[in-house]
């Protein structure tokens, strides 16, 4: 006598003894189909397969529920058409598919991976991944790069630069900071923190600690690379922002001003001699306001647009004569005078106010159409002969003294007045342009003095070049004195050129070729050749074309002016994809390299 | 001979897309930052206006030849699950080859409802662009709440205490949001210290795609022991109907266009909200018919509505599919004053904005070359789909699924950035086995982007940063 366990509706029923079981077989309760358990055993069997039971079980007349009504196959066929011997139990046939026991018969299926144990390693595997990810990322330090080292592959990389602060900007309103950081080895980086501002206000405690241009910083952070804007970086977290070294700013006299401060910040305590207004060529308001210690005066501009934005004690501090403030500048020049710009508006100390004289006040308004003045520069300037002025005498100022073999009052393609003058001295020639700007602010007598042919004339010029010939522009006009007369018929014909003068013009031949990549800000003023650069981005504009070059190594702008255009075939037609070469200008704007067209004749494109 | 080079890498872009996309779990991401790589080292001899022709032809071709693996390799992508699911029981039954076609067709549909809107969509985009930018961060999160609240349990409730019963129902659910939970933690970390070395930074999101959606579906396939059925390819026609098209339009459209605009959401998510939108998953409903006798209800089910709502899923799911990888793409040529950087969305996007930047007149370009190599990529596809069902029954696919895997890990390494990035795989590769397994949404997965993005966006990234401690 054996009792058994029947394996009904899912769920195990018995223990049943022989007789009972007998019963539920001719009654039809257990079919062929379904599983048994002899008690005592482990092992579940299909009843019709026990031979205790053999040929007293009737054929199952339900059908399988695992048959759907759109299946029009037999069960049989179409489980043959989907599972192969292996997907199938054993024991009873039916389909078993990765499990480990059929779910019928609940006979054990060899050689198969449990699903729970997937299931295990899937979950446990997850925990212990994400640690160790945490873990990676806690121990993970930033890499230091240069930005030099940045490449297209770099977007998205998790680097710290080290560098100053060229540039830096306090947006409150979108709480928003952007600043620029060189370190050195090429072009300035953006770093740009949204919606950080306040974050970073808190962290650093004062303003006095805030970041500042000057200031050495360590700036962790993901690179933004993109092909329109080349390479910032996002500052997510304001503790990944550290001022290493504090910028400790100069103070300077104004006349102890030298050119080899051009470009540097410092602080400089000064009165406001005067304010006046002018409009631009473009129509837009312009305040020049000119600064002076008592060692001697500098020039400072501020258009209206930067003006506007200011608040409004500070219009009030900038344009009210006397107000004396300190303050941290940098210094610059424009056509030969040093010029001050403001570095952060909102961090100027008024000390006080000083009395202008009438006459100091007058001088200086006279002067204001030249944008400034500085006595300290005059004084500094070294004396030349016109034949001894070359290539690099371009972007210097020299004293001169030479006669005026020629004046001529012409009209500029805009309509503008314009007067040119040509001195003469021993050793050569050279022709000076003087815009209608610098004519107004002259007085009456120097006018006289300068349209008079015959005259000798002692002027600081700043020498420049144009379409590779070398001229010079007024630097002062203040230093512009009469120190005698010149015999006309001893001078030389307008087109003679001194040998110096020719040299200059082969000279640029001479520049090294280059590639954009090798280009750095040390290169300023520099000639160079570029060869079979790709034009990589074409625009134009009432004013010229801009483009932008590339090569291997790099990319760089490039602005034609619109009279340029012209000398240069085949450069109005020009596409994207073309080639490039010649001699061109190193020049910057905002930190930002760009090229010059040096010579126009040596411009080949392809 | 501008125009002949266009071509000629729109030709290419197919031709490599076409080939590569049938390598089941190898994603377009994967093969464009291949291509990226190539052409940075050319860049001196291939000109600059051919990547924007090659980069979009790559992503046309992968919209349809993508159906291929995804429909007899099983080789799902997280778009997949909403985009293709009926192909596997359609496979079964013997009709693997009109599951194909039909989401092919429907693709191709799409194409030409992306090339007839998109320049009206070029006038109406930067006016919803501007202001829905500012507030991307909650509709994201909305996104995320209606995506997981919206997962319902798949258990029948069997067991015999009160616990097994409650486990079976809900397990599906809890292992939704395990994996939501832990594919957030790992966005956060990843974008908070990205793991990548600063070199190949570019593709640092390759190993925790890979891992979460290439690797568990490949053990998955590998684990399962079925056979492919016979399927046909001797046929002419397709048991299709044109109103198919015509109900598929509708949802495949919207769930395209919510894609295309809204960062970090897929396929899959928006497949959903527009299968929502448009009701067309209820077409069931006209199945009933009015009782004959009163007081008694009829449920009549009509085969063919079920086999209908089949074709306008696959109908609904390509148009879906184009709308998204191409439309994404497109975007970032759609340049208008209002938004003068384009409105690119989508990882095509990421990788090309270190190499290209678009300009105003390349718009006509690429809509012509997205006419011109959908219609190619269609013929592909029908052969490509032929010539699969030839070969399916004589190759062994673990052999294939084995080789796939090898190649993909060698990618890993190479292109990912060594043992980390396989470190990240295999890490992510466990909580992506969390769905294949429990039987939830892989898109929970995309949590890993959607988190962060909202976060960062919302202006809680930092906070989150200085929870986990990477300062």
């Amino acid at each position: 006598m054996s009792n058994w366990y029947v394996y009904i509706d899912s769920e195990t029923q018995g223990p049943f003894s022989d007789e009972k079981i007998k019963e539920m077989i001719q009654s039809g309760k257990i079919t062929n189909e379904m599983n048994v358990m002899k008690e005592g055993t482990k092992e579940w069997l299909v009843a019709g397969a026990v031979p205790e039971l053999q040929g007293k079980t009737a054929p199952s007349k339900k059908q399988s529920p695992s048959s759907s009504p759109s299946q029009s196959q037999p069960k049989e066929d179409f489980m043959k058409n989907v599972i192969d011997e292996e997907g199938l139990c054993p024991t009873c046939g039916y389909f078993t598919g990765s499990l480990l026991t059929c779910p019928r018969c609940g006979a054990r299926v060899k050689n198969k991976i449990a699903l729970s144990v997937v299931k295990k390693i899937s979950i446990i595997g997850s925990f212990i991944g994400v640690i160790f990810l945490w873990l990676a990322a806690y121990y993970k330090q930033p890499t230091l790069i240069k930005v030099a080292e940045v490449d297209e592959q770099m977007n998205g990389a998790y680097v710290t630069i080290v560098g100053k602060v060229v540039s830096y900007n306090e947006d409150e309103g979108k709480d928003t900071l952007k600043m620029k950081i060189d370190d050195g080895s090429g072009q300035p980086i953006g770093v740009n923190a949204f919606k950080k501002l306040k974050q970073i206000k808190q962290l650093f405690g004062s303003d006095e600690n805030m970041p500042a241009v000057g200031d050495l910083v360590q700036v962790t952070g993901v690179l933004n690379i993109t092909d329109k804007f080349g390479v910032s970086m996002f500052l997510q977290i304001p503790e990944r922002l550290q001022v290493t070294e504090k910028f400790q700013m100069k103070e300077i006299k104004i006349g102890d001003l030298k050119k080899e401060n051009i470009d540097e910040i410092v602080k400089l305590k000064a009165h406001i001699i005067s304010v006046s207004e002018r409009t631009t060529k473009k129509g837009t308001k312009m305040y020049i306001i000119n600064l002076g210690d008592e060692t001697g005066r500098i020039g400072m501009t501020i258009f209206e647009a930067a003006f506007e934005k200011l608040p409004p004690e500070t219009k009030e501090l900038l344009t009210t004569v006397g107000t004396e403030f300190e303050t941290a500048i940098r210094i610059g020049e424009y056509r030969g005078e040093f010029q001050a710009t403001i570095l952060d508006y909102t961090k100027i100390k008024k000390l006080g106010t000083v009395e202008i004289s009438e006459a100091e006040a007058a001088s200086a308004s006279a002067n204001s159409g030249s944008s400034g003045f500085s006595n300290g520069m005059s004084a500094n300037v070294k004396s030349s002969d016109i034949g001894d002025l070359n290539e690099s005498s371009v972007n210097n100022v020299y004293k001169v003294k030479a006669g005026i073999a020629k004046f001529a009052k012409r009209k500029t393609k805009k309509g503008k007045d314009m007067y040119s003058l040509k001195l003469t001295d021993k050793t050569g020639s050279i022709n000076v342009t003087i815009f209608d700007g610098d004519y107004n602010s002259m007085s009456a007598s120097v006018k006289k003095i300068i349209e008079t042919e015959g005259n000798e004339i002692e002027v600081a010029l700043k020498i420049s070049e144009y379409n590779g010939r070398i001229q010079g522009g007024i630097a002062d006009v203040n230093s512009i004195k009469k120190t005698g007369t010149f015999d006309l018929d001893k001078s030389e014909d307008g087109e003679e050129e001194s040998p110096k003068y020719k040299k200059k013009q082969d000279a640029s031949e001479d520049a090294p070729v280059k590639k954009i990549g090798e280009l750095t800000l040390a290169d300023k003023g520099k000639s160079v050749k570029i060869e079979g650069a790709e034009i990589k981005f074409v625009s134009s504009n009432d004013k010229g074309m801009n483009l932008t070059l590339g090569d291997d190594s790099g990319k760089i702008k490039i602005m034609i002016w619109e009279n340029m255009i012209e000398k240069i075939p085949g450069l109005a037609d020009v596409e994207k994809g073309a080639s490039i070469s010649g001699i061109f200008a190193v020049d910057a704007y905002n930190e930002k390299l760009q090229l010059k067209i040096k010579n126009p004749k040596s411009i080949k494109i392809e | 001979m501008e125009g002949i080079l266009v071509i000629a890498f729109s030709l290419l872009g197919t031709i490599a897309g076409g080939l590569l996309c049938l390598i089941p779990s190898l994603h377009i991401y994967n093969v464009a930052g291949i291509a990226i790589i190539l052409w940075i080292e050319l860049s001196n001899k291939i000109p600059y206006y051919t990547i924007g022709p090659f980069f979009m032809a790559l992503m046309v071709s992968f919209a349809f030849i993508n159906t291929i693996p995804m429909t007899f390799f099983s080789a799902a992508d997280e778009s997949a699950g909403a985009s293709i699911l009926p192909t596997t029981d359609m496979l079964k039954s013997g009709k693997g080859r009109d599951a194909s076609v039909i989401s092919g067709l429907g693709t191709f549909f799409g194409a030409v409802i992306l090339v007839l809107l998109t320049p009206f969509v070029f006038y109406l985009a930067p006016y919803i662009y501007l202001p829905v930018r500012a507030h991307l961060h909650w509709i994201i999160g909305l996104i995320l709440v209606f995506y997981v609240m919206s997962e319902w349990p798949k258990g029948a409730g069997r067991g015999k205490t009160p616990w097994a019963k409650f486990k079976n129902s809900w397990h599906n659910c809890f292992a939704g949001l395990l994996t939501f939970v832990l594919s957030s933690i790992i966005g956060l970390i990843i974008t908070t210290k990205p793991l990548a070395p600063p070199e190949k930074s570019f593709q640092n999101i390759m190993p925790i795609f890979l891992g979460f959606f290439a690797f568990p579906s490949i053990i998955q396939a590998m684990m399962s022991e079925a056979k492919y059925p016979e399927n046909q390819y001797n046929s002419k026609y397709l048991n299709c109907k044109w109103s198919d098209f015509g109900y598929g339009a509708l949802p495949g459209t919207i769930g395209g266009l919510i894609t295309a605009f809204i960062p970090a959401v897929t396929v899959g998510i928006s497949a959903i909200f527009a299968g929502h939108i448009t009701n067309h998953r209820n077409l069931r409903q006209a199945s009933f018919e009015k009782p004959k006798n009163p007081n008694t209800a009829v449920h009549v089910h009509i085969p063919e509505i079920y086999y209908q709502q089949e074709r306008v899923f696959l109908v609904a799911g390509g148009i879906n599919k184009i709308i998204y990888y191409v439309g994404a793409f497109l975007f970032l040529f759609a340049i208008t004053d209002l938004t003068p950087n384009g409105m690119g969305r989508g990882g095509m996007n990421i990788l090309l904005k270190p190499i290209f930047s678009p300009e105003r007149g390349d718009f006509a370009v690429m809509l012509a070359t997205v006419f011109f190599t959908s219609s190619l990529s269609l013929l592909l596809l029908i052969y490509f789909t032929d010539w699969t069902i030839k070969i399916m029954p004589k190759i062994n696919v673990r052999l294939v699924y084995g080789i796939v895997t090898v190649v993909l890990l060698v990618l890993l390494y190479v292109m990912g950035g060594g043992w980390m990035a396989l470190g990240v795989a295999a890490a992510t590769t466990c909580v992506g086995l969390i769905p294949v397994f429990f039987s939830c949404r892989r898109s929970h997965c995309m949590a890993v982007l959607l988190v962060p993005i909202a976060l960062n966006m919302a202006g809680y990234g930092d906070a989150i940063a200085r929870l986990l401690g990477l300062m």
